[in-house]
């Protein structure tokens, strides 16, 4: 159980990103967290992994994240986290001498299915070939929290798509997903949760069995938390055009 | 200690060539500089200059300084992030980031030991090549020997008995290193850290000094010894009191 208290973070300018977290994800979760730009969902998974200093708790089954725990915990960014100048395979390497429970069978199934080289060092690959590397990493070093920040962004919808499908079909029971995306419409079938943050609060946080039975679909629910204004849009262009 | 290892990797894949293909192109730019100097002026002034006075003519020391320089760069880079955010995936390892940080110095030092050594080895080289175009009268065992005692930045290459300007040299090794691996370090966690740039400049300014002057090679010493202690413990106490 990955468990959120009270977390807060205040950068050195000052900005508040995180304003008094308090999320628990249970094993086997597949959580999609939202929120528009600047809503803290990246610090939030910054502060889970230690990358940042915090105010309040946040557990692992109980325990603080430490060096002892942390492999328990694997991280895909948009920023990328691998070794440019490495190879696949140096990278397997790397993992496995680090990672305890890497997943190697895993790792090839993944390799070969996107068909990336194992032996080019991975500044070669494209920046989809790139994204998805960072995601097979991630997935594959044997995590029970896998934690995901826009990990598709560059990469075209089949692609995506065919992730999404892959993902469900390897994915084991004890495995936990967070991931960070602004793509609602595409994971509203891959995910069982969704979290939605606004300026730095949770202010939303239903399963998607409770939405279905409600009749509503996650981009409903998004936009009635957000209280998005349907009319904005025409009211803006009434306002332009009246002034002209 | 094997997992420390493994960390330090990727880092060593990325230096080791990069400091050895450093290392052969100054010995070139050495070659060329040292040529230019003897045979240049064996044309112009008809007389055969010492090896002492070729030495310091053709600017050896310069290259070296531009080379030294080069390596501290190229010893930077792995850590500066480029490309991707490898700092993300260092800090979820199960090793003690700060223990990485002075192991990744020590990695450093001794690529800069592998440095010098070329350098020590080519300025032989150019020593001997020198003292063979000699006639016999003008050239006996101990030549080579007294060059090295004489010529500044040939004595700082090689001390022979001079041990403080010896570990002087070595201090800035580690000094070097040491601040090459805690500059990306800091810059990791968000901190601004320049203590590689008057360190580098500093090293190229005391290298070639130092023979005969003790108070010389000892502030050498001293400063690139404090840096040491400071720099270790600004990683560690950095670590401890991270924003």
């Amino acid at each position: 159980m990955l468990e959120l208290k009270d977390v807060k973070k205040t950068y050195l300018g000052g900005s508040t990103a995180l304003d008094g977290i308090d999320l628990t994800i249970g094993p086997g979760e597949i959580v999609g967290l939202f929120g528009e730009n600047g809503a803290g969902k990246t610090t939030l998974m910054k502060c889970v992994l230690g990358l940042l200093r915090y105010q309040g708790t946040i557990t692992l089954d109980g325990a603080p994240v430490t060096t002892r725990n942390i492999a328990r915990l694997s991280f895909a960014t948009c920023e990328h986290s691998y070794f440019p100048a490495l190879t696949a395979k140096a990278h397997r390497a790397f993992y496995q001498e680090h990672f305890p429970n890497f997943r190697a069978k895993r790792f090839e199934a993944l390799m070969d299915f996107f068909q990336l080289p194992m032996g080019k060092a991975i500044r070669g690959f494209s920046t989809g070939q790139k994204n998805q590397f960072e995601v097979i990493l991630a997935l594959s070093q044997g995590a029970d929290y896998i934690l995901m920040d826009e990990p598709f962004a560059g990469n075209d919808i089949f692609n995506r798509e065919d992730f999404y499908k892959v993902l469900l079909g390897i994915l084991e029971p004890e495995e936990s997903i967070l991931l960070s995306t602004h793509l609602l419409e595409e994971v509203q079938h891959f995910i069982g949760r969704a979290v939605l943050l606004h300026q730095g609060k949770v202010a939303g946080d239903v399963t998607t069995l409770e939405l279905e039975e409600q009749g509503r679909g996650l981009m409903d629910f998004v936009k009635e938390t957000y209280r998005y204004q349907a009319d904005r849009v025409s009211r803006a262009l009434d306002h332009l055009t009246d002034r002209e | 200690m094997k997992k420390y290892g493994s960390a330090l990797g990727p880092a060593a894949r990325l230096s080791v060539w990069k400091v050895l293909l450093l290392s052969v192109l100054t010995v070139g730019v050495q070659i060329l500089l040292f040529l230019a100097a003897f045979w240049g002026w064996g044309s112009t002034e008809h007389i055969t200059p010492s090896l002492e006075e070729t030495v310091r003519v053709s600017g050896l020391s310069l290259a070296f300084a531009a080379g030294l320089v080069l390596v501290c760069a190229v010893l930077v880079l792995p850590g500066t992030e480029r490309g991707a955010k490898t700092g993300y995936t260092l800090r979820r390892l199960s090793v003690d980031e700060r223990v990485l940080v002075l192991l990744w110095g020590g990695l450093n030092a001794l690529l800069l030991l592998l440095f010098w050594g070329v350098q020590t080895a080519a300025a032989l080289a150019l020593a001997r090549y020198y003292l063979h175009t000699l006639p016999a009268e003008f050239s006996n065992h101990q030549s080579l020997f007294f060059a090295f005692s004489r010529a500044p930045y040939l004595h700082a290459l090689l001390p022979l008995w001079d041990w403080l300007v010896m570990a002087r040299n070595l201090v800035c090794c580690a000094a070097l290193g040491l601040s090459a691996a805690a500059l990306p370090f800091h810059w990791r966690h968000g901190r601004k850290s320049w203590a590689l740039l008057p360190l580098a400049a500093l090293a190229v300014i005391f290298f070639p000094s130092g023979m005969d002057n003790v108070i010389s090679s000892a502030a050498g010493l001293m400063i690139f010894g404090s840096a040491i202690a400071l720099t270790a413990s600004n990683v560690w106490r950095c670590s401890e009191h991270e924003e």
